[in-house]
């Protein structure tokens, strides 16, 4: 929605907008408090969430958190699954996958292929949307499941 | 957009928002049922309201030329839209970016403060009157913050009653 | 683009670790007072419209004729070296890692993102025949090419230039570029071949006989070179 606004911010400039330009403010407005229910739902269930898409992970594939530097990696790889749980969570309060792919999407795709992790986003995506379904209610996984499936879609393989 | 949020939203993908940032946003959203009636009805009266300007402003003003007033005129429907825009964005520095930057030396070049100062009692009494204090009040911060930056003199209160023509 | 500014950018001060900052409010700092654009590397930008490149090229060609090409490329060249240094310097302070022991997909996407994000095209690099001495790379949108539009002939000499410029800094030894493939003669995208001399004078010949993009891969993925 900010991202909206501010877009909208530019292309009405020296006018005003009309009610279908305004309808996205009426739309979020109405899904606010379920967006804000979510986001700290999301906040809560952060750990347990995190902890278990890496055990599914490693249960469906032991090599994926395999590296040279074991520790290291799985450090780094729990840091980022976090922090993209934690931009997921951002988009689904805010309503801007547009922002979401702009500022964060489109560079972890090029850092992911360039690391050849493709296999591992889908997993990782894959995992969360079953665990979403899983500890959300519906009205709440029907917002978070189609950002998910964004981010599985940019990152990961096409099956 | 609104400086308050924008900021909560500095690297906010990389962290939890705190309570209090959730309720300054939650303050923002359930305020935007307000801004967006101020804005829907200002967009409605507009016209009607600014029509009402220019032939006061022709009427106090005679002796000035036409095209100093519509220059006038033209830079005061600018700012109300531009002033509605953030309203809606609940952001001040909005209506600095957007319009004192550039509108300011113009004012000057033109020297067009004298009228602009008449102008803005004219529009702000007619404002009030047509869209109420209500409405009035989510708009005012943005158009006084606006028509304080721009280089004029201190805009008067028009008086009730006393205008040039009465309607 | 590799003119450091005595700015600096203030969200990186606040945010030194964060590396997804490529969305355009965070990369570009705009100071209206000052009149100034940095980014997130404290270099000093320009935004420019494509009346500007259009300028720039058919400028050139005015003044030098033929050689415009040629002096695209070197200008290209110039600003891919010194970029190598101000990349170097940037990417080890906030990957906190030497160039030279970092994954180098990974490096070498890093090194192109703050061009996607300045309006350069985005890119895909085919390291496959690297073993070969050659690699090819792609560019989406050319922002040349996409402001001169179908003109029958390539355009980018300053993307080669850039491509030739970088990677002899960055391997450390002599390479060239050219495009086999242009935007500018009706393809979706434009490719690259970079390499060593004697690939790039093979391709070159190869064109002006009229193979295309395809058919150099080809011949240059058999072994095959001018003798």
């Amino acid at each position: 929605m900010l991202n909206q606004l501010e877009n909208l911010s530019r292309e009405v400039d020296g006018r005003y907008a009309s009610d279908a330009e305004l309808q996205f403010l009426e739309d979020y407005m109405r899904s606010f408090h379920l967006r804000m229910q979510t986001y700290q739902k999301l906040q809560e269930l952060e750990v347990t969430m995190v902890q278990q898409a890496y055990v599914k992970m490693r249960s469906a594939d032991a090599s994926i958190f395999a590296g040279n530097n074991r520790e290291e990696t799985n450090r780094k790889c729990q840091r980022d699954m976090v922090g993209s749980l934690r931009a997921t969570a951002l988009t689904v309060l805010l309503d801007d996958p547009d922002a979401h792919q702009e500022r964060f999407l489109l560079w972890l795709q090029s850092m992911m292929r360039s690391l050849g992790k493709e296999q591992t986003c889908n997993q990782l995506y894959t995992a969360y949307q079953e665990l979403a379904k899983q500890h959300l209610s519906p009205a709440q996984a029907e917002l978070v499941c189609p950002i998910l499936e964004l981010n599985r879609r940019m990152t990961g393989t096409n099956p | 957009m609104n400086p308050k949020v924008a900021s909560i939203l500095e690297n906010a993908d990389l962290r939890h928002l705190k309570p209090e940032e959730l309720a300054a946003m939650s303050q923002y959203v359930n305020s935007m049922p307000a801004r967006l009636e101020a804005y829907r009805s200002l967009r409605e009266h507009e016209l009607e309201i600014m029509q009402w300007v220019a032939e006061q402003l022709q009427a106090e003003m005679p002796v000035e030329p036409v095209e100093n007033l519509e220059r006038s005129i033209k830079n005061a429907l600018l700012m109300l839209r531009c002033c509605a825009m953030a309203m809606l964005l609940n952001d001040e520095s909005f209506v600095h970016t957007r319009l004192v930057t550039w509108l300011a030396p113009r004012v000057t070049a033109y020297n067009s403060q004298n009228i602009d100062s008449t102008l803005y009692g004219l529009m702000n009494h007619r404002l009030n009157q047509v869209l109420g204090s209500d409405r009035m009040a989510v708009l005012t911060p943005l158009l006084t913050y606006a028509q304080t930056a721009l280089p004029t003199a201190q805009p008067t209160a028009a008086v009730e009653g006393e205008v040039a023509i009465g309607w | 683009m590799v003119i450091t500014s005595s700015q600096q950018h203030l969200l990186k001060l606040k945010h030194p670790k964060r590396h997804n900052h490529y969305g355009f409010r965070e990369f570009f700092q705009f100071d209206p007072d000052k009149g100034t654009l940095i980014d997130w590397n404290d270099g000093q930008n320009i935004l420019t419209t494509e009346d500007f490149i259009i300028g720039l090229v058919e400028g050139l060609e005015e003044e030098v004729g033929n050689s415009s090409a040629a002096i695209m490329y070197s200008i290209g060249c110039e600003w891919g070296k010194k970029d190598a240094f101000f990349f170097e310097k940037w990417f080890e302070k906030e990957y906190e890692c030497n160039i030279r022991q970092s994954n180098l997909s990974f490096l070498l996407e890093t090194w192109w993102w703050p061009f996607t994000a300045q309006g350069w095209g985005r890119w895909e690099v085919d390291m496959g025949d690297r073993r070969q001495g050659f690699m090819f790379i792609n560019i989406f949108d050319s922002a040349v090419a996409r402001t001169l539009g179908d003109v029958g002939k390539p355009v980018c000499y300053l993307y080669a230039g850039l491509f030739a410029g970088f990677f002899t800094e960055l391997v450390r030894k002599q390479l060239s570029c050219i495009e086999i493939q242009c935007y500018s003669m009706g393809e979706t995208y434009c490719k690259f071949l970079l390499g060593g001399q004697d690939r790039i004078d093979a391709a070159s010949f190869w064109m002006n006989e009229g193979a295309t993009a395809r058919d150099i891969e080809k011949r240059l993925r058999g072994g095959e070179l001018l003798k």
